[in-house]
């Protein structure tokens, strides 16, 4: 039992040294960004799994010992004792839970916050709603280039009028794709996620980075998805919009989907 | 002719409605073509624009013949405190949590790594091998 404990426990530790540098760095996770956060979020979770259950390992061990030290003489000793035990064994988990949840309340509340204020500037700029398949799009008035998604508005993916008439219509509908993949994916709660966990352990640097990376990671998730339905379209609307914006980072996600489509063509041509 | 058609039907509805914010009294179309900057359209372009600014809620009529039909920007501009409001939320911190925006959410570190992984191979060295 307790070198199952300590088994845990090594992996626990190995998962948070080894996830930064596996997913936390590298040119792979560019070309690879659904892997990388797939890989990311299998470590984290294993690895809370195994914290947990080398804990819990760990009291059913010293459990064993009370026992079995007490089995011949006084059973009340025993029982306090294993009362004790459970104590300090869940203590920590008690702890832990604790700190998750004050330093996910203030990200939490932000985010309401923020949801409250999308909901005001929605009614007071919409000039246009329209569906896209089962996505329901609003139109703000708002000149600079902008679109974006939020969990628990009644539109699924707000548009800007600087974006509506900056893109050709298959362009928008590129944008819209790209929304899209991050509703369907989740990934409000996979940057809620490395937001807490970035919160709880606030000297960690690869916690940090983690939270920075799994940014990046969603945003080329959704551009690949995009591309998949859409093609060249995706690229065009990052080119339009990076451009109109100033945004070079824009205009690398259309670089690389842009080289994407020259290694496919390539590939194609070699057959 | 054509140099004003080409202006962007946008640019023509915010200068429109730049000129009639500017004036606290309601604007003929005659009158805001005269103080408009630069390239004037033409007042039918203008008759049109300034209905679908009505029709929008930006501007609203004054004056019910079609004589002396004036013009005037609704007083109330939700737009311009909900610009400020969306400046700010694009600034916010809290946006990686919470805004996923297809424009601009992206941190300098990130653009570093984006531009090491993709420059090293550049398109004409692509294209070469
Ligand atoms: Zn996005």
């Amino acid at each position: 039992m307790i070198a199952l404990a300590l088994t845990l426990v090594a992996y626990a530790l190995a998962t948070l040294a080894a996830a930064p540098l596996l997913v936390g760095r590298g040119r792979w996770r560019v070309h690879r960004p659904g892997l990388a956060l797939t890989a990311w979020f299998a470590m984290f979770f294993s690895g809370l799994f195994a914290a947990t259950g080398s804990l819990a390992a760990a009291v059913a061990a010293a459990l064993d010992q009370v026992l079995d030290a007490h089995r011949d003489s006084d059973s009340v000793l025993g029982l306090l004792g294993v009362i004790a035990l459970c104590w300090l064994g869940f203590g920590p988990l008690g702890a832990a839970l604790f700190v998750v949840t004050e330093r996910a309340r203030p990200i939490l509340l932000r985010e309401q916050e923020t949801r409250l204020e999308l909901t005001e500037l929605v009614h007071r700029l919409r000039y246009r709603t329209e569906r896209f398949g089962d996505l329901t799009v609003g139109f703000l008035r708002y000149e600079r280039a902008f679109a974006c998604t939020l969990q628990g508005l009644d539109m699924d993916v707000l548009v800007s009028s600087g974006a509506a008439s900056a893109l050709s219509r298959a362009e928008l509908a590129a944008v819209i794709e790209h929304e899209r993949a991050h509703v369907d994916l989740r990934h409000g709660l996979v940057l809620r996620l490395a937001e807490v966990n970035a919160a709880c352990l606030p000297r960690v640097r690869a916690a940090a980075e983690m939270m920075r990376s799994s940014a990046l990671l969603v945003e080329l998730v959704a551009d690949d998805a995009a591309a998949r339905r859409c093609g060249g379209a995706v690229a065009g609307a990052l080119r339009t919009l990076g451009t109109l914006e100033g945004d070079e980072s824009m205009l690398l996600r259309a670089m690389r989907l842009e080289q994407r489509q020259d290694a496919a063509r390539h590939v194609e041509a070699a057959r | 002719m054509a140099g004003k058609r080409s202006r962007a039907q946008g640019e023509l509805e915010r200068e429109i409605l730049a000129i009639l914010r500017a004036n606290d009294l309601p604007l003929s179309g005659k009158e805001i073509l005269e103080v408009f900057p630069g390239d004037k359209p033409a007042y039918t372009t203008l008759l049109t624009t300034l209905d679908r600014l009505r029709l929008k809620g930006d501007v609203e009529k004054v004056g019910a013949a079609a004589r002396n039909m004036r013009f005037r920007a609704t007083r109330t501009d939700p737009e311009h405190t909900g610009k400020a409001m969306l400046d700010r939320l694009t600034e916010s911190s809290d946006r990686r949590a919470s805004l996923l925006k297809f424009a601009g959410s992206l941190d300098p570190g990130d653009i570093e790594v984006l531009r090491d992984a993709l420059i090293p191979k550049a398109p004409k060295a692509d294209r070469n091998g």
